[in-house]
């Protein structure tokens, strides 16, 4: 009887040896993919380099800090309703290196008639401050949180212009986006086809210089140097609405 | 005299024994194996609106850690002349600076940069040092002791002493597990010490904690100074702090230009800061953020402790500060009276954390 037993569990366990194996060989077909979402920053028809010399009406302009968050970026089928969201939230930063690219993972392979992204941070995440987050997480940077607002700062532009043409950039301007009013969804139309062996790349443009058209007037920044008041959101949400114009996908 | 020969023999014979025993429980393999290694894990306590302090996962905080960490804080063994420690420059009463402008080392040689604050420096995740040129306390700590102007001596020597301190052997057994004293090393006294510097974390006891918690009621000039801190009034003007200088921490980390220093071209910056270590030089004359909490214990202010009072740190800022084309946006006229100026002032006294100043387990050991 013993002998029966033992020879039971070893055959069970080679049996069992044998079939993890198998499973194991059998490799089914990938069904997703990764997409690398790069952003290029640009002043009109000329790549944007922060602490370089730019002309805006005139003037000597420096950028010095340039971020924004992106959030529920979803690829979109040809009928609208059917929407994968790829990439939850993410701050794209022009100060540090790679901070301008971000990758999704695990993204359903198919052909996508465009995609939709969100400027700014939803508000059930905009409701949850930046200590509820680990430092590494794009909503866990203390700088990128204005306690005046209870928001995050969706979107930074710093710098400084030279309103004297005298080489002197000593006219600070900043402005500061956020509330949860200031989310901007943007929607690009484009044919995607994505495939499991190869990353997908989309490279879009930022133009900054299209962000500081007021209705077809650049933005006076010398008379409105400092914009971070969440009662007079005018400029802001001028600012946000325009990354419909700044934002195009090569 | 001949008589004293046999005595003279004798203790030579007796010196030597007594050296090669030395030699021989340096030497030998596992002097430290019957100390028994049985770690227990730090209980760290943080306010309930502090984020969780990250801890690398290869200096796991221990009660044993942090004692042998707070011991070697304060003990001038680390010192060239034994007559400075860690402590000598970060004194608990003072919010662990030294109420001078510059810190002075053992040689009687000044520094250029003022002694920070340690007070909540296990949240710093933007590194460390005015300039930010260590990246994580295990390595900041590795660097005072050999600078030549502050404890100028060297990490072999620190670590000789401490092989053959009479309690330190056993401290780093019961910290780190080590099997002997040849085990020691500095990047285990840098582990200890910024297992003890983790520990140093705001008590969650000043008057602002209490107040937003409901607890306590702020004066009526706290409240209007916390108002323009934070921009949370549509009456009183906005004082631009809040935005570096973000709660819970009063620090956001960041390396900015507060406008201290006129330079017509930003390689005119005579102590360079964050740019010294970017190499950019769009970042000359950038300099840490600092904390806030407990500013009213750590004058004198700026990174060159420069400014004696909050008074003419309030005025500097109040002034819009010096040119320089990388000065932050928000260092601008404020244009805040006098009243005003107080009350800011008001409201940074209610970030004084005595709890934490007076906390025993922050104290000098020995």
């Amino acid at each position: 009887m013993k002998k029966i037993t033992l020879f039971a569990v070893l055959f069970a366990f080679v049996a069992t040896q044998y079939a993890c194996k198998d499973d194991d060989d059998i490799v089914p077909a990938s069904t997703t993919t990764e997409v690398a979402l790069n952003f290029n920053a640009k002043y009109g028809a000329d790549d944007l380099v922060l602490n370089s010399t730019y002309d805006y009406e005139g003037s000597g302009v420096k950028f010095s800090n340039l971020n924004f968050y992106i959030s529920n970026v979803v690829l979109v089928k040809a009928s609208d309703t059917d929407q994968t969201e790829i990439l939850e939230i993410a701050l794209i930063d022009f100060t540090t290196a790679d901070g301008n690219k971000v990758v999704a993972r695990n993204v359903p392979t198919g052909t996508y008639s465009g995609l939709k992204i969100n400027i700014g941070v939803p508000s059930d995440l905009n409701r949850l401050p930046p200590t509820d987050f680990a430092t590494t997480h794009p909503l866990g940077n203390d700088s990128q949180y204005w306690s005046a607002w209870d928001s995050y700062i969706f979107a930074k532009i710093e710098g400084a212009m030279d309103t004297l043409n005298a080489q002197i950039y000593d006219h600070g301007f900043l402005y500061h986006s956020g509330t949860d009013a200031a989310n901007k969804e943007i929607s690009i139309n484009r044919n995607l086809e994505l495939t499991a062996d190869a990353t997908g790349v989309l490279e879009f443009d930022f133009d900054l210089k299209a962000l500081f058209n007021m209705n077809g007037t650049p933005l006076n920044i010398k008379d409105n140097p400092i914009v971070h008041d969440p009662n007079n959101l005018t400029i802001t949400l001028n600012l946000m609405n325009n990354f419909n114009n700044a934002l195009s996908l090569q | 005299m001949k008589s004293l020969f046999p005595l003279f023999l004798l203790l030579s014979l007796l010196t030597w024994t007594a050296c090669e025993k030395d030699e021989q429980v340096l030497d030998k393999a596992g002097d430290l194996e019957n100390v028994t290694y049985n770690p227990e894990a730090y209980n760290l306590v943080i306010p309930d609106n502090f984020r969780d302090m990250v801890i690398p996962a290869d200096n796991q905080m221990t009660i044993e850690g942090v004692m042998l960490g707070r011991k070697l804080f304060f003990d001038p063994i680390l010192s060239d002349d034994n007559t400075m420690a860690c402590a000598s420059c970060h004194l608990p009463s003072s919010s662990f600076t030294d109420d001078l402008a510059v810190s002075t080392g053992i040689d009687g040689i000044a520094g250029t940069r003022s002694s920070m604050s340690l007070l909540d420096v296990g949240f710093q995740d933007k590194g460390l040092f005015w300039d930010g040129r260590s990246t994580t306390l295990e390595i900041q700590a590795l660097i005072p002791v050999e600078d030549p102007i502050e404890l100028h001596t060297t990490w072999a020597e620190a670590i000789s002493r401490i092989r053959n301190h009479p309690d330190y052997p056993t401290d780093f057994r019961k910290a780190f597990g080590i099997a002997d004293r040849k085990d020691i090393t500095k990047e285990l006294a840098a582990k200890a010490l910024a297992q003890f510097e983790r520990s140093l974390v705001s008590s969650g006891n000043s008057r602002y904690d209490r107040a937003i918690r409901g607890e306590i009621f702020l004066s009526p000039s706290e409240l209007n100074g916390m108002d323009m801190f934070f921009d949370q009034s549509s009456v009183l003007p906005d004082a631009e702090c809040g935005h570096c200088h973000n709660q819970p921490l009063f620090t956001t980390n960041e390396y900015l230009n507060n406008g201290l220093d006129y330079a017509a071209d930003l390689n005119d910056f005579q102590d360079k800061g964050y740019g010294n270590v970017t190499g950019k030089k769009s970042d000359n004359g950038k300099f840490k953020v600092p904390t806030l909490r407990n500013i009213a214990l750590t004058a004198p202010y700026m990174h060159d402790g420069r400014f004696a009072t909050l008074e003419e740190v309030i005025d500097h800022y109040n002034s819009g500060g010096q040119y320089a084309e990388n000065r932050h946006p928000l260092i601008v006229d404020l244009q805040l009276t006098e009243v005003q100026k107080q009350e800011l002032i008001s409201f940074l006294h209610t970030l004084t954390d005595t709890t934490f100043t007076n906390n025993p387990n922050y104290s000098n050991p020995f």
